[in-house]
């Protein structure tokens, strides 16, 4: 593990929790809704140096989101937590078995909605009414929304990248 | 590293998607839509139940003036407005179920997870009922 790589971990990591926290912050039309801002830079990362670069990026933006934004130790941060854990594994897994040739979009988007199904999946563990996966096809719907344009904002971010170590 | 050197190379078009992005989307929006036509939500509903700490409460909407559940954070305040019924008042630190707005079709929901409240509407079965009597 060279400086190199540690020093754009570090700061990939830190932009993924900056974009969380001011994701945080801003105000949204649609309440429940959260674009996932800060996994532009997982999406990146998990295309560039593999899997483990983006658990460790995903780590870094949770705890340093978690403690800027307040939300360490509620039902928020325990959702939170869960969400990213197991949207990195599907997204891992997506990029490793390679089974459908999935761009940064589709992988984005696969991260997306197991991020939202887990979150409900939370959910029902700290409300106990099975009522709540009646948000599932929601919560389908705007992941996907939210993967595509995370995932083009990465392929973005890739092309920039790329751009910027051919010159 | 490979892809990411792969995807620099590719046309406009062929660097941001692929034929497996569409056939993801295709697939998620399928799941989505079987989901929704399980969940109907086209029948004003009459009845709100709330699930809470204390249990579960199912009144009618037209007496849902304010009534008050109680939850690990506080109280939360479950209103009647001019479209539906909505929380009105949460502890909670977001303030989402509050943003929510109203409620008025059956199947639809709005859930203050840190607060554990959760209002639905469930109307089909009964509406059904009342019409069959």
């Amino acid at each position: 593990m060279s400086v190199n790589f540690l020093i754009r971990i570090a700061l990939l990591g830190a932009v993924s929790a900056t974009l969380f926290v001011f994701e945080g912050l801003a105000p949204r039309p649609v309440p429940w809704m959260k674009l996932g801002l800060g996994n532009i830079p997982v999406v990146a990362v998990l295309f560039m140096y593999g899997p483990l670069a983006a658990l460790i990026v995903c780590c870094l933006k949770l705890i340093l989101g978690g403690l800027v934004g307040g939300l360490v130790a509620g039902p928020t941060f325990v959702i939170s937590i869960g969400g990213t854990c197991v949207s990195w594994c599907v997204m891992s897994l997506c990029y490793r078995i390679r089974l459908l040739d999935l761009s940064p979009v589709g992988i984005s988007i696969w991260g997306a909605c197991a991020h939202q199904v887990t979150q409900l999946a939370i959910a029902y563990v700290f409300v106990g009414q099975f009522a709540i996966f009646s948000l599932f096809p929601i919560a389908l719907l705007t992941a996907t929304v939210t993967g595509i344009l995370i995932g083009f904002l990465a392929s973005w971010v890739l092309s920039l990248l790329s751009f910027v170590r051919k010159s | 590293m490979s892809l990411y050197r792969e995807i620099s190379g590719r046309s406009l078009v062929g660097r941001f998607f692929t034929w497996g992005d569409i056939a993801s989307v295709v697939l998620i929006l399928s799941a989505a839509a079987f989901g929704m036509f399980f969940r109907n939500p086209s029948v004003e509903a009459p009845i709100v139940k709330v699930f809470s700490i204390n249990g579960e409460e199912g009144f009618a909407l037209a007496h849902a003036n304010r009534r008050i559940f109680d939850g690990p954070l506080g109280e939360t305040i479950v209103e009647k407005d001019s479209e539906g019924v909505r929380i009105s008042k949460s502890p909670c630190a977001k303030q989402i179920c509050v943003g929510q707005g109203s409620i008025k079709f059956a199947g639809e929901l709005i859930a203050c997870v840190p607060n554990r409240v959760v209002v639905t509407l469930a109307g089909k079965q009964e509406l059904y009922d009342a019409l069959s009597r």
